[in-house]
């Protein structure tokens, strides 16, 4: 399959539910997607094959985006979702159910933004170290030393 | 200058502690050991345990997970001992300083709890290791 | 032969395999060293490392069983200084030996193994634990052909178990002689593993157990330590000279053909430390036990039959 018949696939089947599909460049396809969604749209992508390589965190204003990145390494494509977790309460379904590699990954996201992962097996600390205080998220961006 | 001193000149035996470093740094304390540098002319052995060191070689800001560790393998070495802070980061956190993790230069934690350490500085990112054995040499020639 | 000299020969051993064994240990490194294409340390290394460890603090843990674990270097030491004085006065004074004190030789050099194991499990460290397991997994794998060795040399020898018979009786028969070759062989490989070198030195493997039965050891302790390791590398092989390959003579131009004897096993010890790597415990113990005990046996039967023929 090539790259541009994957993206209209990948279209087609989750119709309805990306809120936006954009195409920077031939390399690359970022899904839009709601929270609600956000495991649906991961549990197709790694049935399709897809091979999740990281997940990343941003803290925009009034939401903390949360993108998971999908290789397609056979077509040379990177397909990333790019979903939201709201503030103040920015919590999102873990992945970690559908793909045991997300699980330290999430962890991180957890320890450094402070993003709660709904259904986690272990939510705990993992690279602050263990006199860190609770609720303090040095990756936020009013995070002050 | 006493046997005791001719001695420990003679024959410091090194322990490699890394609080955080990025690993160059570990590197090229390796290279010190290959034939091609041979520390072991000097009498330098690398040794698997704290408490048969003579010299500690640290490498690293230390991070706030690592000053616990650190205290414990100084407090576990035998006296007298020497530190050794090896590239800028063990010398004074470099670029690292502001970092939500940084929590003092070694140095600092160490003379905390021994304001008598004799600690040595190897600037270097990371420094070379014809540096490193300078270091060294400098820092046993003052003991 | 009066008692004053006697003891002088008993203390010129002790003395003697101390100085010999810290020479022997800067042997070694440096031929590691050239070996490795390195220069190596200078020759008063190995002093230098004693001194320096006799001025650094000794320091106890304190979930260390103190009295153990600072008492177990010291029972190591004086057990292979009073088999060193008992191996030196049979070669000085043949006639000075007494009946069946190749098996005091031989219990007295296991005992600095045991020491160190009851110092390693006393150490209150999990590693020295680990290590004092693995010592005493190493003792039971290579004590049994070690033995087997040594009686293939007392058969081929006229079965007399004095020291100073073994140093001046020839072997003659040509089973016996090659019975003999074998047995020294398997000897060779026992005290690779009992002076704890690769690729035998499981218990003390720095690189994965940090140092083994030694982790807890600092100051005078580590001294003792190293010097009983140093005085054990200079003893075995004069022991295997003395039952083997016919003693060390001191008049004139022998001495310098006693001193090759010595320094040959020496070099085939630092050779094989040299080019292995470490062999797991499990392997250790299949190797010694399955191939080189059958081996010993086939040599104790070749002395049997070559010197009763």
């Amino acid at each position: 399959m090539q790259r541009d018949e994957l993206v209209e696939k990948i279209t087609k089947d989750l119709d309805g539910k990306l809120e936006n599909v954009e195409r920077p460049s031939g390399k690359r396809a970022y899904l839009y997607v709601h929270p609600k969604r956000s495991l649906e749209v991961n549990r197709y992508l790694y049935e399709l094959g897809g091979r999740l390589a990281t997940a990343t965190g941003v803290d925009s204003r009034d939401y903390i985006e949360v993108l998971y990145h999908y290789c397609f390494d056979s077509m040379n494509i990177v397909v990333t979702v790019k979903t939201r977790a709201f503030k103040p309460e920015v919590e999102i379904d873990s992945v970690a159910q559908v793909f045991p590699g997300a699980e330290w990954i999430e962890r991180e996201i957890h320890d450094l933004l402070g993003v709660k992962f709904k259904d986690h097996p272990r939510l705990e600390r993992l690279i602050l170290s263990d006199d860190w205080e609770e609720g303090v998220y040095p990756y936020r961006r009013d995070y002050k030393k | 200058m006493s046997l005791k001193t001719w001695a420990f000149k003679k024959s410091p035996w090194v322990y490699h502690v890394n609080v955080g470093a990025c690993n160059n740094c570990d590197i090229e304390i390796l290279d010190c050991l290959t034939p091609r540098f041979d520390i072991e002319r000097f009498g330098m052995l690398l040794v698997p345990s704290p408490r048969h060191a003579d010299v500690l070689l640290v490498t690293g800001i230390a991070t706030r997970q690592a000053v616990p560790r650190l205290r414990e393998v100084y407090e576990q070495t035998a006296k007298p001992c020497a530190v050794l802070c090896i590239g800028h980061c063990a010398c004074s956190m470099g670029i690292f300083a502001p970092s939500y993790h940084a929590a003092g230069p070694p140095d600092k934690i160490i003379r905390e709890i021994d304001p008598n350490a004799i600690i040595a500085y190897v600037p270097g990112c990371p420094p070379k290791p014809e540096a490193i054995i300078l270091g060294a040499v400098k820092a046993l020639s003052v003991v | 032969m009066n008692a004053l000299s006697t003891a002088l020969i008993y203390v010129v051993g002790v003395v003697g395999t101390a100085v010999v064994g810290l020479l022997s240990k800067w042997i070694d490194r440096k031929v590691s060293a050239r070996i490795q294409w390195r220069v190596g340390p200078p020759w008063y290394q190995p002093v230098a490392d004693i001194i320096k460890l006799l001025g650094k603090e000794t320091i106890v843990p304190e979930a260390a069983r103190k009295t153990g674990f600072l008492l177990a270097p010291l029972v190591g030491l004086a057990a292979v200084s009073v088999a060193a004085a008992i191996l030196w006065a049979a070669n000085i004074r043949p006639e000075l030996d007494f009946v069946g004190d190749v098996i005091v030789v031989l219990y007295l050099l296991t005992i600095p193994a045991i020491a160190i194991i009851a110092g390693g499990a006393a150490s209150g460290n999990p590693h020295g634990v680990v290590g004092a397991s693995r010592e005493m997994k190493t003792l039971l794998a290579y004590e049994l052909p070690f033995v087997l060795a040594i009686i293939c040399a007392i058969v081929a020898k006229d079965n007399s178990f004095k020291l100073g018979d073994l140093v001046t009786t020839n072997v003659v028969g040509g089973w016996a002689v090659a019975g003999s070759v074998i047995a020294f062989v398997i000897a060779i490989f026992c005290i690779q593993a009992k002076l704890g070198l690769p690729p035998f030195d499981m218990a003390e493997a720095e690189t994965e157990i940090m140092g083994g039965v030694y982790v807890e050891y600092s100051g005078a302790a580590l001294a003792v330590v190293q010097l009983t390791r140093a005085m054990m590398l200079a003893t075995l092989p004069i022991f295997l000279v003395t039952v083997f390959w016919g003693g060390f003579s001191f008049q004139s131009w022998a001495i310098l053909g006693s001193i090759l004897k010595y320094v040959v096993i020496l070099v085939v010890l630092i050779l094989v430390k040299n080019t292995n790597p470490r062999v797991r415990i499990d392997h250790a113990l299949k190797f010694f036990w399955f191939v080189l005990t059958p081996v010993a046996v086939l040599a104790v039967i070749m002395s049997l039959a070559g010197s009763s023929l």
